[in-house]
């Protein structure tokens, strides 16, 4: 049972993806690109092209380049529309018995569907040499208004190119799907589809688990090349009007032409005005003639206005014949590379007062709901395997207040993931875990979730135990959070709800507050932490003179003592800074203890000393020499 | 076995009350079991064989990440790349058109042999397809241009713009013109 391939069939380009890890995946062709132009074409020497190197000699090839054959599957020749787009195609065309459509190619004679497998055979192709495996298996999709004849003709298409195709969907429905709102319950949608040779807009209905095409109308002859044909003749006469040379006529300067107009439609989708530059485009008497020019975004809407307005009318049309208001429609997909247009985005939120959906990639998203149609039909989308994420980061209130995230948002579960911790002070024999839930950096500002004790640990010094918290999500959501003693194994767990009680908008709010108070949680975090290394330098520092005291000069015991005394003053300020300098300063005297004892080590060598071995630390603070197999004080 | 193992059969099962021989209702009882098991049997392959071709989903989805990620960091600067072949166009239009040989005109060769050489510590190649047999790949034809012998059919005539590697792969064909004869 392999991967079953979910493919676009479209009539300018295509796409293929495939479900991988429940996530469906745009694959792309041998030529490393995410989209294939639908172009068949044979060169010369008798080689058969296909995609971007078909489309690329298309024009110095013209009676031997097949585009656009997805108007002709299971069309008659004697159709009308068929009748207008063989006149205006640059290819030969005959009847084929039965009526249909045949495409001359070559010295033969091709159906629309046996083009169309040679497509589709190198997307297949292409597929499996990217997967690695073969693949025997695919959906396609279709426009909404395809009948029976031209469903049946797609099918087989596939099945020439060794494709089992497994259904055909609506291109429609596959977008609905790619968004995953076939889990919606009674909901009206409006799929608009602005590609770049065909205009499609569908109302759809979702509701238990099916999606139905209410209505669906558009314009098989409009898209996005229109607007850049119309581009390229703003430039070609604005420039005539100030050169007076018509460069329309060199085949060269007409494709540089192209190529920049389309360049400049897609950088006014993001900025208000861009520059169309063209050095040497052509030459004259005088010599070489350059096109500079500016264009704004003003100018492009003013261009593109006829092809807006015809697809809202059209939207408008088929939201009436489906019975609908524009206030019955819920959600907006945008499909088709020309809705990147500020402009066209507009006109469809304007009709409908709301936002329409266009955060997947709109030359994808029908390849990829064809893809999750797929990975639904395997099993792939089986409801046990929707797997959730946790939507708060969950972790416990370390040393100082602060939250320490164990768990981060948006982390899929079912999950599990531990951390060592110790304890913060002497002899502490329990630390009690407080489990909280949220993005705050300290753990008050969370919310509190629960909390338990581990006691019995050792007495040790502090930072020694090691005590292992795990925190484990299953896939209902439900949270075990467990704190072992590596020491004993002694352990302590408790069971939370870790969603009940919060909505989706608490979650929002508590996502927001984080961000807001993001700049005075870093500085709150950031005064624990210093804090927490004063405090170690102080212990430290303590240990040291009740260690070394006696053997130290007065004149360097009374330097630490001082330092240690000015960081404890400081340390009850909010001062970062000043705490990290008189730590700093801490540490200096520190040092001095160490020059001092290796000096007189050295110098005593022979003198045979005895240090004052017999004053041990007494009173509170016993050092563990004599427990075996303790190491030295270790910081979590 | 702790008791939540065991399987329980209840004593006051009522299956075993009723008409018939208590031995009828145990083989009943019996093969009622046995279809159970056989279902949690078929459902525990089912679940083993989805948690294997996750795994497996898995670990070639993170092969493939790695792979891409190599071939993302080589090419990194492809799209840049992309974005300075205009000039270069520009600059061999410069230098095509340039009249006389001054220094000026030295000075663009100079600062076009520069950004080459730039470029080409990157990977980067410049080739000129003049006089070669047509290849679709590597040709994008722009003009078709009669000829007046057979040798010269489907032969690049002339070159409007060079074509461009990177580390070998084409990322942008030459432009240019096809000939063609009309025997």
């Amino acid at each position: 049972m392999g991967k079953i391939l979910g493919i676009d069939l479209g009539t300018t380009n295509s796409a293929m993806a495939i479900v991988e890890g429940g996530e469906p995946r745009i694959i792309e062709n041998a030529e490393g690109n995410r989209t294939t132009p639908s172009v068949v074409a044979i060169s010369k020497a008798g080689e058969r092209l296909v995609g971007l190197v078909a489309k690329r000699q298309a024009v110095t090839n013209p009676t031997n380049t097949i585009y656009g054959v997805k108007r002709f599957m299971g069309h008659k020749l004697s159709d009308e529309a068929v009748q207008k787009d063989i006149s205006t195609a640059s290819y030969k065309t005959k009847e084929a018995s039965g009526g249909g459509v045949s495409v001359v190619l070559g010295d033969k004679e091709y159906r629309p569907e046996e083009i169309s497998a040679m497509i589709l055979q190198k997307l297949k192709a292409d597929a499996e040499a990217k997967l690695g495996e073969t693949i025997t298996e695919a959906i396609i999709t279709v426009p909404a208004y395809f009948d029976d004849a031209q469903r049946q003709a797609t099918k087989d298409a596939g099945k020439i190119a060794g494709l089992d195709v497994k259904r055909i969907i609506n291109e429609p429905t596959a977008a609905a799907l790619a968004y995953g709102f076939n889990k919606r319950k009674n909901e009206q949608i409006i799929v608009y589809d602005f590609g770049g040779g065909t205009f499609d807009v569908s109302v759809l209905e979702v509701g238990d688990d099916v999606i139905e095409v209410k209505s669906t109308g558009g314009d098989s002859h409009m898209g996005g090349r229109d607007i850049d044909q119309k581009i390229v003749q703003w430039i070609a006469d604005s420039y005539k009007k100030e050169s007076g040379i018509d460069i329309t006529k060199d085949s060269l300067a007409l494709q540089r032409l192209d190529e920049a107009a389309e360049k400049a439609k897609h950088e006014l989708s993001t900025t208000m005005e861009t520059e169309i530059n063209i050095p040497f485009i052509t030459s004259d008497a005088s010599g070489p003639k350059h096109l500079l020019m500016k264009m704004g975004r003003a100018t492009l809407e003013e261009l593109a206005r006829e092809y807006i307005d015809r697809s809202i009318e059209i939207t408008k049309q088929v939201l009436e014949s489906a019975k609908f208001k524009t206030s019955d429609i819920e959600e907006i997909i945008l499909v088709g590379g020309q809705t990147r247009m500020p402009a066209i985005q507009e006109a469809v939120k304007n009709v409908f007062g709301k936002e329409p959906n266009r955060s997947i990639n709109p030359d994808e998203v029908v390849a990829l709901g064809a893809a999750i149609q797929a990975g639904i039909m395997q099993g792939d989308v089986k409801d046990v395997l929707l797997l959730d994420v946790i939507p708060l980061s969950l972790g416990i209130e370390t040393m100082g207040g602060v939250a320490t995230k164990l768990i981060e948002k948006n982390t899929t579960i079912p999950a599990t993931r531990s951390q060592s911790f110790s304890t913060a002070a002497d002899n502490q024999t329990s630390v009690e875990i407080h489990v909280v839930q949220g993005e705050r950096a300290m753990a008050n500002d969370n919310k509190s979730l629960g909390r338990f004790i581990l006691d019995g640990i050792p007495p040790a010094p502090r930072g020694l135990p090691q005590v292992e918290v795990s925190f484990d999500v299953d896939a209902n959501g439900i949270l075990k959070v467990t704190a072992k003693d590596k020491a004993t194994n002694k352990e302590q767990s408790i069971r939370i709800e870790a969603r009940s009680g919060l909505t989706d908008a608490d979650i929002e709010k508590m996502k927001k507050d984080a961000d807001m108070n993001a700049d005075t949680d870093k500085k709150s975090k950031e005064l624990v932490e210093t804090r927490n290394l004063a405090d170690q330098m102080i212990y430290t520092a303590e240990k040291a003179l009740l260690e070394h005291g006696t053997k130290i000069p007065d004149d360097v015991k009374q330097g630490v003592t001082g330092a240690i005394a000015k960081v404890k003053e400081v340390k009850e300020t909010g001062d970062i800074a000043g705490i990290q300098t008189a730590t700093q300063a801490l540490s200096t005297e520190m040092q001095k203890i160490g020059q001092y004892m290796q000096n007189s080590s050295q110098s005593t060598a022979d003198s045979g000393q005895s240090t004052a071995n017999s004053e041990q630390g007494g009173g509170e603070q016993k050092p563990p020499e004599e427990t075996p197999g303790q190491g030295p004080v270790t910081d979590v | 076995m702790s008791e939540e193992d065991d399987i329980v059969i209840e004593s006051d099962d009522e299956s075993l009350e009723g008409e018939g021989s208590t031995a009828e209702k145990l083989a009943e009882k019996n093969k009622k079991l046995r279809l159970e098991l056989a279902s949690s049997n078929k459902e525990k392959q089912e679940y083993l064989d989805g948690w294997q071709r996750a795994k497996a989903d898995y670990v070639n989805i993170r092969r493939r990440a790695e792979d891409e990620r190599q071939v993302l960091v080589r090419d990194a600067s492809k799209s840049l790349i992309e974005a300075l072949l205009p000039a270069l166009d520009s600059f061999d239009q410069a230098i095509g058109t340039a009249e006389g040989s001054g220094s000026w005109v030295e000075g663009i060769k100079n600062t076009h042999s520069q950004l080459m050489k730039a470029l080409e510590a990157e990977g980067v190649s410049a080739f000129d397809p003049l006089g070669e047999v047509f290849d679709p790949v590597q040709h994008e034809p722009v003009e078709r241009v009669a000829v007046k012998s057979q040798s010269e059919d489907n032969v690049v005539t002339k070159v409007y713009q060079k074509g461009y590697t990177l580390h070998g792969t084409i990322i942008r064909p030459a432009r240019i013109a096809v000939g063609h004869f009309e025997g």
